[in-house]
């Protein structure tokens, strides 16, 4: 709990960096719904659709915080990763709770704004079903992605820089995961791949949920193809830290 | 001449430091390519899913996405790491050691630090626009290849000054990447589509108040044959020139602000 509450005063001590963020944030959401508004200017139920899909799906992202692997990454490089060791909280559950405190930050400082922002978009025709699984799909979605980077950030014991390959990561989540395009516009050949990777689950599967477009069979399989996605994950960390601490060799007196 | 070539032997040691790790070198320059890869990508499906935006087809859209990627990238190359990021040589009191020695504060900060993680994008950008000039509908003529050589040095020189005007901010604010963000980045955002597509009172804000849009907009029209008014054919045909005053315009904030400076140390 301290490390949550150090994390998230951290978060908001810059208040000139909170104001740009905001700013940022309403600015971001701004441009995809002029873009979406221009390409459906003949369909207006496609673009109180896009409105929404792009409003909430903005709001999702703040919940997915990518900072667990630079946190643990960094540790590992410097090799403050030792001195954790002694620790009587796991480094995974610590920086957990600082990233949770980030992502209350965020929702606070990004979220509401927008929100607030966009809200009679988001009022407008409102037609949102299935609010418990949606709930339920992000946050499994936000062990997955916490995850799939906490293994980015161990497997800094390997790769030394991880940057790189975050970016990797972060790039094919941006297409492929349907946050800005929904998956049902994309060609057939990358939508298959869509489907075979763990990304969908971030934003296509809420936000199907939300808006309805998602059957109840349909959205029973795909939680229990997530929770496999998350147990794989999960055992992926606990192996790769297992095998950290085989092979880490720490000097001193 | 001198500079160039105390430039390029600071580039020849930064490769050699960088070659001892191989791994990290290349696998910095394939992210930098696969994100901007990812983004051609997302608007081929973009266009491949509407045919075009307001006119633009996935080759128009290279080579407006693809000039503002590449003057983006190069200049990058020269000012990201430092000048831009001038609030971290501020705060981290790099800068002081920087005015004891007897080159001038900007050549000493490029040589510092080669932009190696740019070259991904330049090679990816270099891929798409070369391919989209080959099969874009209207026919380049020598005007039109000569115009794009004068149009991304006129890039490169507004983003260059761009990255100097921001990271000079630091000397006021001491923390000018925030405001970098929304400034540069975010407002940037919007010349990646067709200015037509946005309310007029943006077209204004980024041709007359932010110069981003006569980085690749207006050259864009002129290359791609889509000029309609004699508004746009002067802001293309100019924006070597703009790019010029822009640059000396951020020299200046540049040395203005340094003339304020006092150090971070007690």
């Amino acid at each position: 709990m301290h490390f949550f509450k150090i994390s998230l005063k951290n978060s908001i001590v810059y208040r000139w960096s909170v104001l740009f963020s905001i700013i940022g944030s309403i600015l971001y959401v701004a441009i995809s719904l002029m873009l979406w508004r221009f390409l459906y200017r003949n369909d207006a139920d496609m673009i109180a659709y896009m409105t929404k899909y792009t409003i909430v799906s903005n709001i999702i992202s703040m919940f997915y915080a990518r900072g667990i692997s630079g946190r643990i990454g960094d540790k590992v490089a410097t090799g403050a990763f030792a001195t954790d060791l002694i620790r009587p909280v796991h480094l995974f559950t610590m920086a957990w709770q600082m990233e949770l405190a980030g992502i209350c930050a965020n929702l606070l400082m990004r979220g509401l704004p927008v929100i607030l922002v966009y809200l009679p978009f988001l009022i407008a025709n409102a037609g949102y079903y299935n609010l418990f699984a949606v709930f339920l799909s992000v946050a499994l979605g936000h062990m997955l992605f916490l995850l799939i980077y906490s293994l980015l950030g161990f497997s800094a014991f390997i790769l030394i820089e991880i940057w790189p390959f975050r970016r990797l990561i972060d790039d094919t989540i941006r297409l492929l995961a349907g946050g800005f395009i929904p998956l049902a516009i994309l060609p057939a050949f990358v939508g298959h791949i869509a489907h075979a990777l763990p990304f969908r689950f971030l934003y296509s599967f809420p936000l199907e949920l939300l808006f309805g477009k998602a059957d109840m069979d349909k959205a029973f399989e795909n939680f229990a193809v997530l929770i496999v996605w998350i147990s794989v994950f999960g055992l992926l960390n606990a192996l790769m830290y297992r095998q950290a601490l085989k092979k880490a060799v720490v000097q001193g007196g | 001449m001198e500079f160039l070539s105390i430039y390029g032997s600071y580039v020849k040691m930064f490769f050699k430091a960088r070659m001892e790790y191989r791994f990290s070198f290349f696998s910095g320059m394939f992210a930098n390519f696969y994100c901007y890869f990812i983004t051609y990508a997302t608007i081929w499906v973009i266009t491949r899913q509407f045919g075009a935006i307001d006119g633009w087809k996935f080759e128009d859209m290279t080579m407006l996405y693809g000039l503002n990627l590449f003057t983006y990238s190069i200049a990058g190359v020269l000012f990201w790491y430092t000048v831009f990021h001038l609030d971290e040589e501020i705060t981290s009191g790099n800068l002081d050691s920087y005015l004891i020695r007897p080159m001038g504060l900007v050549k000493q900060m490029i040589c510092r630090r080669f932009g190696d993680t740019f070259l991904g994008q330049i090679v990816v950008t270099l891929i798409f626009m070369v391919s989209a000039i080959a099969k874009i509908d209207y026919q380049m003529t020598a005007f039109s290849y000569v115009y794009l050589a004068f149009a991304v040095l006129g890039g490169v020189l507004i983003q260059s000054g761009a990255m100097i005007i921001l990271g000079s901010l630091s000397f006021w604010l001491l923390r000018s990447s925030d405001l970098a963000d929304i400034v540069y980045y975010d407002m940037r955002t919007f010349v990646h589509y067709p200015l037509s597509i946005f309310p007029a009172f943006i077209r204004i804000v980024l041709t007359y108040v932010l110069p981003w849009a006569i980085i690749n907009y207006y050259p864009s029209l002129i290359i791609l044959n889509k000029v309609q008014t004699t508004e746009e054919f002067v802001l293309g045909i100019l924006s070597p020139v703009i790019g010029i005053l822009f640059f000396l315009l951020s020299l200046f904030v540049f040395n203005r602000g340094l003339r304020r400076y006092s150090g971070s140390g007690s």
